[in-house]
């Protein structure tokens, strides 16, 4: 039995998050740097926060809260996955238009800043698997990273 | 269930660590067995995740370049046989050699009339019940001890075959990660923690 494990796109840029945002109608203020919505849990508001690189949502661990505000205050409460799935879409497509009418130097900037994100995410899967013995092979096909790290057994 | 559609979970095209070589490896969506700690639970329900036409599927596969073969593994390849033993017929006459992944026994295989065509079909099965107890991960292939490896024509053997842990790391452009295989615990507590 073998893992398939996929990680969210990450969300780097700011603005396009809270484009992406708008477009599913999730309301929010910006304070001291969080990213504060009006999605409720047992927490209290769901927030974005900057850490290493990218946003990460930061909410009630459980559903718990997310299924009594949906079932008692909020009918429209999506679960955490569902919409981070949707949000993830959503960031990818505001991602591509705006590349689509940025000025030159803009583009290159988030470009590079998309490839740092990147190399800086493979340099530490790297040390991850050097420092549990595993030897590592590296490929880029299309514009794709693979790592393929054996450790040998018996 | 779907007709000539393929219910699947995901397709990596370019993997290395399903069977030999560069493979491109599909993940067929449904399996009724439930062995207990299972990775991919995911994988279970036998209800639409994604569709895709049977000559659709033969098509992309066979428009790669770069691989030398085909694995299927699941959820359980064997529960969608009517596809699965329809894109290995198809296969057969490719230069590409095929890999599947059972969860039901060889025995369990052998003696269904239908399961066991696939064995005319694959030129490596692995087979068995993912078993929690016996989980090993330094096993090539499998994740449990009592999962085995059939060689089933002379395209491959068990000669050059060494047990070993294998992981493989897909990152995209924009800078989503798949983890495949059998990480570790720590490798896959401390890939999380840094992606997550």
């Amino acid at each position: 039995m073998s893992a398939v494990i996929k990680t969210l796109t990450p969300f780097i840029e700011q603005d396009i998050l809270l484009e992406a945002l708008n477009s599913l109608n999730v309301e929010y203020h910006v304070n001291n740097g969080l990213i504060i919505t009006n999605r409720v849990d047992y927490q209290g508001h769901q927030q974005f926060q900057f850490t290493n690189g990218k946003y990460h949502l930061i909410h009630d661990s459980d559903e718990f809260g997310g299924r009594l505000s949906r079932n008692t205050l909020n009918n429209d409460y999506q679960p955490i996955k569902q919409f981070l799935s949707k949000l993830e879409g959503a960031y990818k497509s505001v991602y591509q238009k705006k590349m689509e009418r940025i000025a030159e130097t803009e583009r290159i900037r988030m470009e590079e800043a998309k490839k740092k994100y990147v190399q800086a995410t493979k340099e530490k899967a790297i040390a991850q698997a050097k420092t549990q013995g595993y030897s590592i092979k590296e490929s880029e096909v299309n514009g794709k990273i693979k790592l393929v790290l054996t450790r040998m057994g018996h | 269930m779907f007709g000539t559609q393929l219910n699947y979970a995901n397709i990596t095209n370019g993997s290395e660590i399903y069977g030999p070589g560069n493979r491109y490896v599909i993940w067929l969506q449904g399996c009724t067995l439930g062995c207990k700690g299972c990775w991919n639970t995911e994988m279970w329900p036998h209800k639409e995740k994604k569709l895709i036409e049977r000559e659709k599927l033969l098509s992309d596969i066979l428009s790669q370049g770069d691989i030398c073969g085909v694995t299927i593994l699941g959820g359980e390849p064997l529960e969608q046989s009517e596809n699965v033993l329809w894109l290995l017929n198809e296969l057969k006459t490719s230069k590409l050699d095929c890999m599947l992944y059972s969860g039901y026994s060889y025995q369990e295989i052998i003696s269904n009339k239908v399961y066991s065509q696939v064995l005319e079909l694959v030129d490596i099965i692995i087979t068995g019940r993912f078993v929690l107890v016996l989980r090993d991960i330094s096993l090539r292939w499998r994740g449990s001890s009592n999962q085995e490896v059939h060689f089933l024509t002379d395209i491959y053997n068990a000669n050059n075959f060494d047990e070993c842990n294998q992981v493989e790391i897909h990152i995209n452009e924009f800078g989503n990660i798949n983890i495949l295989g059998y990480p570790s615990e720590e490798l896959y507590i401390d890939l999380l923690d840094d992606v997550n």
